[in-house]
């Protein structure tokens, strides 16, 4: 599975009832800014390379969180990671993110289970995590 | 770490993602301003830069601000007024956010800027 053949599977695939709106970014390595239908407010960025397929999707800089909340914030964030469906928390430079990988010999059903999970994590930490921001 | 031969190809795969969500992040800026400053919305400014069809909605240049009881209080003592002297805070929020448009609008007509 490499992100050309993905541009072309996902583009017309429908997982659950959603569909995929699926942008190369421009850049030296390819990128893919995948937005799910229901859930176009944190799209999902693919790459994908020999060892594993990652999917992300930015939640939140660092400069948002309030600086009192910020231990308990973590706390939350490590807990909340075991039980989430196929997405763990994590951070990129200063932006945290959650994000989902699959093995590069993934098929397609199961790319877009991961897409479609992850979105809506993503969605419900906003949510959660809402009270912890500025 | 670096004794996983591996992770340094996926450290080079992250990095170039958060590549292109800082682009994307400028591209999408970059479109809500211009779109605000054609009146349009940002999905009829992407169209309009693809040189596709799109609707001109028509959108009312209104500000409004809901002003609430603690607002008053935090106003009146900027502008030295009393708290309940609301029609006197208001006009001053007018001037105020005159004096805000005017200042940017001649920002923007600045060569250079």
């Amino acid at each position: 599975m490499d992100t050309q053949s993905l541009i072309l599977a996902l583009g017309d695939a429908t997982h659950a009832g959603r569909t995929f709106n699926v942008m190369p970014v421009a850049g030296d390595d390819p990128v893919l800014q995948i937005a799910v239908s229901g859930a176009d407010e944190t799209p999902v960025y693919l790459t994908v390379t020999e060892s594993q397929i990652l999917c992300l999707v930015y939640l939140f800089e660092e400069s948002e969180i309030r600086a009192s909340a910020l231990p308990e914030l973590h706390e939350s964030m490590l807990r909340i990671s075991v039980p989430m469906p196929l997405s763990a928390l994590g951070k990129v430079e200063n932006h945290y993110v959650v994000y989902g990988s699959l093995s590069p010999t993934s098929s397609q059903t199961e790319v877009m289970q991961e897409l479609v999970t992850l979105a809506d994590n993503a969605i419900d930490l906003l949510q959660t995590f809402e009270d912890f921001l500025e | 770490m670096s004794d996983k031969k591996d992770w340094p190809k996926e450290v080079e795969a992250l990095k170039a993602v958060q590549l292109a969500f800082d682009l994307s992040s400028d591209i999408q800026r970059a479109f809500r301003v211009a779109a605000a400053m054609q009146d349009l919305n940002t999905s009829a400014m992407v169209r309009k830069a693809l040189n596709l069809p799109y609707r001109r909605k028509r959108i009312r240049p209104r500000i409004t601000v809901t002003l609430h009881e603690e607002d008053f209080e935090q106003l009146a003592a900027r502008y030295n007024l009393p708290a309940d002297d609301r029609a006197a805070i208001r006009q001053r929020v007018a001037e105020e956010l005159g004096q805000f448009a005017t200042a940017f609008l001649a920002d923007q007509d600045t060569p250079g800027k």
